[in-house]
Formats: structure tokens, sequence, C-alpha cells
């Protein structure tokens, strides 16, 4: 009786509740990697120079000056375009590896009891056959 | 009315369960189960490739494993789902208005919803709070089998909007169960004790569970972000002369206790941190108050994206001075180094940086010929860079202060000393590190003892430092003597040995000496009976904590004519509080009359004062004022505010306390209208009024000085009875001098009688009698053992006939 009572609580629980739990725990792990990856930070400064290296100009107009500086500015700037575009991407890989995960643990709930019964009746019987 | 008793019934099942299979077990199962599975499975895997046979029966293994394992997951998942259920309520990281009780609150009432004060007493967590309580767990036994009404669970409302916690439930039982509280009151647990415990057991609690919940918000967003820092430079000269910040943090810390105190000097910081123009920060807070600590949390709340957004992505970078100083030998490199170091930071963008002791700072590098204020001015002025410095108010005020523009270039954020209610709340924190390792337990009385006592009895350092210090002191101390729980008792034994200063309850003895005070006090003033039981009055009330603690022990006016046992009475009461009359210290007042007295008295800065060293050297101690209306009116202002407030400020601006200190000034003044007054045969105490009336006219001393003390005695004239019994005094003195010099000396009747007479004098007190016994008696006795008529051993008797008429006129 008392088994029936906790399954019967418990069944209920996973089919309502649980559903909602497992949808704002999912929430905090997309918020989480959208952070990780500083993805918001890196976008604003994508085009920025990497680590700000930058050669700075000289007060005297000098056409070598100006030239070195555009270069070495257009250098960093593409060194740090790369570096923050292959984390934003693995960021936005990582949302949506997050995403098909959602999916794939509310499917797994779904299923889990039926999975649970159907392992633990499977193994048995292979252990005796 | 919705009740304890309908919420709860959702928890049943879980609570069945963890009966079962508590949590503990449920968590270790879960890894057991999936470790069998794996190896179970892998080797099954191994075996059917290498076609060794046994393979099915262990596949068939792996998967009763993973069955159990994913039935694990699943009852774990819905264990927490309970578990934790108004958590974010109750930490305050969710507005959201939810009803219901928590997992406690359902645990502890589902034991026994007939006695809820049973249930909450006997509980995992009740028993905690009551021991920290420091309930008698006998006296809790007898009121358990006790004849009293009941509070069943469904007499237990729920509010609607809130949370019903184990907090609300103590509080719920204190206020409704009167023989509960009956019982507390009695082993004398006060309710704000009770609720005290109550808080600190319940909130260390819901921290762990918050620490447990691993995949919430406010856990993985201490997880810092790749790529951040990536739109800044990077300070390579900075990274040399720097530290990392917690190697100046003491972790004593105001940051651990949640206090609204520290929200606020954060969001102070931080306002100020964001300004558009001279966004730089001096930290004003004495050393031990945890300056250091408050930049860390806001470095960590910068770091996890919880701080303002103009400072956000900012990071604090320590200045390590010493390096700085330790390798420029001349001006010139320090100030290019410096100059480079602060471009640099600017070019970084990120950098917010930390000078610690700014003052220091700014006179090290003088030394060596860099003006710093000059030097720094264009960077302070510039939003790029922020730089927080930290000082002391003393140095502050002394040293920054005067520099004006420099100064105004920081917002300046006072810390002052946490107050007793937060420094509770920080040794909280302190006590739960510390019990582990010395393997004790504190009640909640006992950390507030520890609060009160640093307060009232460490002379040195601030709050919350000096009480924590006490507290591991305390620690250590029980572990040694092998005490388990620490109680007031005991630490109000550790402060007394520590002070010597008897504090906590009065013990016998102790009472036996306050009780009799008077006799004691007689036993070495002679007459005197009103000052002494004036002085004896007051001197209990202190003792019995009657008197407000910002004050000294206990502050008197001595008024009368010289010699009369004003000294005597000091040293009496030095005697009998610290345990030697050497702990009696006296400041001759006239020689601070003069126009410099101030700054003899408490320094100017950079010598420091006779009262601030002797308070600082002898803090617990009778300190003796000398011909107190002889001091300048300077020097009696500072004493307005000594008396009062029981500190004052030096001239370095540190605080020096005199709170656990007797006063006591004399004065002549006044002395002839006494002695008219003994003169004229009226009774002394109806002239008590008219004396200070005449005190206040003539203008010795102002009524609000008068007013400040504690108590203003009268000491009388001696009378000629007396003065035999003063006499006697002395002369015990004298005969122990002369029995080490290895004789006896014995004065007769007769001779005693006449150097009475020849030594009273109503005007001069004691004081002449003290000469006639050296002038008559002690030159004899010389003159006697000069000439051998003595030998060692002998018995010397003085009698009248052994002088000559001339010898005997002093």
């Amino acid at each position: 009786m008392l088994f029936v009572s906790i399954l019967h609580h418990y069944l209920l629980w996973h089919y309502t509740n649980a559903f909602l739990e497992i949808f704002h725990v999912w929430t905090n792990f997309f918020w989480f990697t959208v952070n990780f990856f500083s993805i918001p930070q890196l976008l604003r400064s994508l085009f920025s120079p990497w680590k700000r290296i930058v050669e700075e100009r000289k007060k005297a107009f000098d056409f070598e000056d100006i030239a070195g500086v555009v270069v070495i500015g257009i250098f960093s700037r593409i060194i740090g375009f790369i570096l923050r575009a292959v984390i934003i991407l693995t960021g936005v890989f990582a949302l949506a590896l997050l995403l098909v995960a959602l999916f794939v643990v509310y499917t797994f709930w779904l299923l889990a009891p039926a999975f649970m019964i159907g392992s633990l009746v499977y193994g048995v019987i292979l252990m005796f056959s | 009315m919705y009740t304890v008793y309908e919420d709860i019934k959702r928890y049943g099942p879980v609570l069945t369960l963890v009966k079962i299979l508590p949590r503990r077990i449920l968590s270790r199962l879960r890894v057991l189960f999936f470790s069998v599975a794996l190896l179970s499975g892998s080797t099954g895997t191994v075996l059917y490739f290498f076609e060794l046979g046994f393979s099915a029966p262990l596949f068939g293994i792996c998967l009763i494993f993973t069955g159990l394992w994913i039935e694990q997951i699943l009852l774990f998942s819905y264990h927490n789902s309970y578990y934790f259920y108004g958590l974010n309520s109750i930490i305050g990281i969710d507005d959201r208005k939810i009803s219901g009780t928590t997992y406690e609150v359902a645990e502890t009432i589902s034991k026994n919803e007939e006695d809820v004060t049973k249930a909450f007493c006997t509980s995992r967590l009740g028993t905690v709070i009551l021991l920290r309580a420091g309930v008698d767990s006998n006296i809790l036994d007898a009121f358990f089998r006790s004849q009293r009404p009941y509070i069943k669970s469904n007499m237990i409302p729920i509010p609607d909007d809130k949370i019903f916690t184990m907090i609300m439930l103590g509080r719920y039982i204190l206020q409704q169960d009167s023989t509960f509280a009956l019982m507390l009151k009695e082993q004398g647990i006060t309710e704000s004790v009770f609720i005290g415990s109550l808080e600190w057991v319940m909130n260390t609690h819901f921290q762990e569970k918050r620490r447990e919940r691993w995949w919430s918000k406010d856990n993985l967003a201490k997880v810092q972000g790749i790529g951040r820092d990536w739109a800044y430079g990077t300070a390579y000269i900075l990274q040399r002369f720097s530290r990392d910040i917690k190697t100046s943090a003491i972790f004593s810390t105001l940051t651990q206790s949640n206090t609204t105190f520290k929200e606020e000097k954060i969001a102070e910081i931080e306002v100020a941190l964001a300004r558009a123009k001279a966004s730089n920060v001096l930290v004003i807070g004495e050393a031990g108050v945890g300056t250091i600590d408050l930049l860390m949390e806001i470095n960590r709340r910068m770091k996890t994206g919880k701080s303002l957004s103009p400072v956000e992505n900012q990071q604090m970078i320590l200045l390590d001075t010493n390096r700085l100083f330790a390798t420029h030998r001349d001006k010139q490199s320090l100030e290019l180094t410096l100059i480079a170091l602060f471009n640099e930071a600017i070019k970084a963008g990120n950098i917010i940086m930390v000078i610690e002791n700014l003052s220091t700072f700014v006179r090290e590098a003088e030394a060596m010929g860099v003006f710093i204020p000059e030097l720094l001015d264009p960077y302070l002025a510039t939003p790029a860079l922020h730089v927080v410095a930290t000082d002391t108010p003393g140095a502050y005020h002394t040293f920054l202060e005067p520099l004006g523009g420099f100064a105004r270039r920081f917002a300046e954020v006072l810390i002052d000393e946490p107050d007793l209610s937060s420094t509770i709340h920080v040794l909280q924190g302190i006590a739960l590190q510390n019990e582990n390792r010395y393997q004790t337990l504190f009640t909640y009385v006992s950390l507030k003892t520890i609060t009160d006592a640093a307060d009232r009895y460490i002379v040195e350092g601030v709050m919350p430092d000096k009480a924590i210090e006490l507290l591991i002191d305390i620690a250590t101390r029980a572990n040694q003597n092998g005490v388990g729980v620490i109680t007031a008792d005991y630490v109000h034994k550790v402060v007394s040995e520590k002070t010597g200063i008897p504090t906590g309850p009065i013990n016998e003895n102790e009472r036996e000496l306050l009780l009799n005070l008077e006799s004691r006090l007689h036993e070495r003033v002679v007459g005197q009976k009103k000052a002494l039981d004036a002085v004896a009055g007051t001197m209990r009330r202190a003792r019995a904590g009657i008197q407000a603690t910002d004050k000294p022990i206990g502050s008197f006016l001595f008024l009368g004519p010289t010699g009369v046992g004003k000294t005597e009475t000091a040293k009496a009461l030095a005697y009998i509080f610290f345990g030697d009359e050497k702990k009696m210290h006296r400041i001759d007042m006239s020689e601070f009359s003069g126009a410099d007295a101030l700054v003899r008295l408490i320094g100017d800065g950079v010598e420091s004062g006779a009262l601030s060293d002797m308070l600082r050297e002898h803090p617990y101690s009778v300190l003796l004022l000398d011909e107190f209306e002889k001091g300048a009116k300077a020097v009696h202002d500072i004493f307005l505010q000594i008396l009062d407030e029981g500190v004052f400020t030096d001239a370095r601006g540190e605080k020096v306390n005199a709170r656990n200190t007797i006063i006591i000034a004399t004065s002549n003044a006044g002395s002839q209208l006494i002695l008219r007054t003994i003169e004229q045969r009226r009774e002394l105490s109806t002239l008590n009024q008219e004396i200070i009336d005449y005190i206040v006219k003539e203008g010795i001393y102002r009524p609000e000085l008068l007013n400040r003390f504690d108590n203003t005695i009268i000491f009388e004239p001696l009378k000629l009875e007396e003065q035999g019994q003063i006499a006697g005094l002395m002369l015990k003195g004298l005969y122990e001098r002369i029995r080490e010099r290895g004789f006896e000396l014995t004065i007769t009747r007769d001779l005693m009688d006449i150097l009475v007479e020849k030594g009273y004098d109503p005007q001069f007190g004691a004081r002449p009698m003290q000469r006639v016994l050296q002038n008559i008696v002690e030159e004899k006795v010389a003159q006697k053992m000069i000439s051998g008529e003595v030998q060692i051993g002998d018995t010397i008797t003085l009698t009248k006939a052994d002088f000559s008429p001339e010898e005997l006129t002093v």
C-alpha cells in the first residue's frame, strides 16, 4: 500500500511538475553557456584589435608611420576577429547542442520508467539465458 | 485558514521514501549502480569481442544496474524537487511570492503532529539549534515529561505570500508555547539568544543547500567566461609590480556576514568607480575592519558580471609598493616606472589599480624625492583609469587631507567598525570554520559574549578583527583544556585571565569583596566613612554592569585638604580591583597648565602624549589626576570627552580607550571652606552642595565638568583620634622595615600620645605625622643601631624618657 502510494505520487510528479523543472534547469544551462562563451561581449568587440595591440601614431605626418599604424591595426583586428569568431561559433554550437539535449532529455524522461523496467527485465533474461 | 497540517501532506510520500532510503544513501547508490553497470558492460564487451563466453550474463548485470541507476536518478530528482522547494525565495534570489512550508518544516512536524514543540526540539536541526542556544538536555527531558498544553500542526497557520521556514516555526513556538518560553527563560536563555541561534543554524543550513545545488544560476555564475579580456590590453610592467589582492585580505571579514552594511558599502564604491570623472575611491577604515576583503568582494562581482555595467569586466590589481621601492634607487627611474606603469594601465583599459595605505606610499615616494600627488594627478583626473586606495582614518587626516586637491580626486568611502550585531554575524562564520579544527562547539551566547568582551575589554585593534582574534584564542585554549562546549562563562574566564579584570557573573570571592568593599577600603584609609561609602557604592554599580559600558569603569572627583587619604583611596582601589597598588598611575596636572599642555598630554602627531601613552600601556588601571584644577582649560575639555565617552582621539588620529580605567581626579579646591565648616562644627554632608556651588562660582571647575564625574566626593579633615590610627598604620610599615634589619621595635603609649599630638594638623592631614615619625622615631632608631647600643635580635623599646624635650621638637 505504501509502495503504491509513493508510486502514485511519484508518477504524478514525473509527468507534470518534473517537465517544468527540467525546463527551468535547462534555462540555467542556456544562460550559463551564453555567459561562458561571453557571446554578447565578444559580439560587441568583434572587430576590435586583439588585446589592444596597435601601433601608436607619431605627431608629425609620416607616410611610413601611417602605413605601419594601418597595417598593424588591420592585422590586430583580423586576429581578434578570428579568435572571437571561433569562440562565438563554438558557443553557438554549444547552444545548438543544448537545444538538442533538451529534446533528448525530454524524450528520455517520457520513456524513463519504461526504460528502467525494460532494462531490468531484459537484464534478468540475459543473465539467465 | 490553510495550516501546516494540510500543507505537509504533499511531502508525505517523499518523507516516507527518505525514511527507507536516506538522501545520502540515495546519492551513494546512484554512483555505485553506475559504476557496476559501467564495469560489467565494459567487461562484457571485451569478452564478447574476444569470444571468451560469459558476455551475456555480464550484459545482463549491466542492464540490471543501468535500470537501477535510472531508478536512482529519478528518485533523486524527485526528492530534490521537494528538498529545494522555496530555497530561491529564502536566500533572496527570487522575488516571486510562493507559499507553503519548506522541506525541513515538513520533515520536523511529520514526526509528531500532535506535539509540534517536541517535534521541533527533537528534530535534526532543532537539536543543533537548542545546543547552540545553550539548552540543558536534562531540563529539556523533564520539560517533555511535564504536563503542558500541546501545539498541534493544524493550529499553525501558513502565510499565503511567503514560504514558511524553520525560522518562522521556531518563532511561532516561542510566541505560542508559553511553557516552552518559560523553560528557556528559567535557563537564562533570552528571546534574542533563541532567535539568534535559530537564525544561525538555519542560515548555515540554507547556505549548505545552496552549495549542494550546483545546477542553479547563482552557482553556475561563479564560472568565469572566456575571452572577456580580449578587448583589453595587457599591463606587463604593472604585472611585475603587483601582487595577488588575496595576500592582503584578512578574511575576517565584513564580507562573510550577510549584512546590509556590506551591500551599502559595495554599492557606494561601485557607484564612485562608475562616475564619469575622477572615478577613484579612497576606502578609509582602521586596519582590521576588512577594507581589502570588501574590495575582493567587488572584484569577484565584477568577474561574474554582477557589478554595475560601467565597471563590468574590470579587474583589480594590487600595486606592490614594497617591490616598487626596493627595485628603484633613484628618483628618475622611479618616476619613469610609475609613468610607464600608469600609461600602460590606461592603455589596457580594464584595470582598477589598488594602492594599499596610500599615505605610506606617498611618504615613501617623497623620501626618494618623488611627489606622488603631482605625478599622479593627470591619471587620477581621467576616467580611463580607476584607482582604489585604502588608508586608516588617522593617516588620512594627518597626511592626505593637508594635500587638498590630491585628496579631492578620490571619493571617500568610510568603513566604520561594524556594530555589535554585524560582528556576531561575522563570528558565526568564523566559529563554524574553527569548530572542526579545535574540536569545540560555540554556543550563540558565547559569540555574543565574545563580541561584547572584545568591544569593552580588548583595547588594541578594531572590530571585527579583535573579536575574531579573541574567538580563535578561546577556541585554542578550550581545545588544550578539553572544553567541548564553549559557553559564556568560559569566555568570561578567558577574558578575565587575559585582562586581569573580573568579568561575567560575580563569583563567590568577588561577591565577598564587593559587599565588604567599605571595610576593605577602611583597612587602608582611616576615617572618611562617607567618602568611602560613596566610592564603594559607585564601584558596586559598575561591577554589577548597571552602568553604561561606554564610559570609564568609574570616575570620581575627590575634594578635600591635603593628606586626608585621597591618594591612599586611589591606591586601595588599584589594589582591590587590579590586584596591585602599582596599577595606580599618577599624572600631576600642575605640569599641564601651560599653553603646550594639551600637546604634551595627547601628543602632536609625531611624539605621543603622556596621557595617551599611559592609557595605552596600562589600560586596566587607576588613573590619578593630581591637583586636577591646575590643568589648562583645553586639558579639562579633553577630560569632558574622556569622562563622557571613555575614549578620545590623540593627535595622530588614533583612538585611545579609557573604558577599562578608574579615573580619579583629586583637588584641594574648596578645602578652606571645608576646614571652616569643620571648625564651625557644622555637619559636612549638609554643605556638599554649598562646596560645589563655591567651586563653580570661583570658576575652578565648570559645572559640565563636575557633572561628568560619576561622583564628587568630599574628604573631611582628620580628627585627632583618627590621627592615632594613621600613626598606627604608618608605624606598621616602619616595624616591618626594622624587622627586616633583624630588630624588633616597641613604642610605648606615652610616647605615642606625644607623637600623635605633634603630628596633628587639620590643614595638612596625615603629612605632618609622617614627618614626625621620620624625625623622631626613625632618627632615634638609627642612632641606636649605629652606636651599637642594640644588637641584632634585640627589641628596641622607645619611651618618652628616651627623648630630650629638644628631640621632641619637630
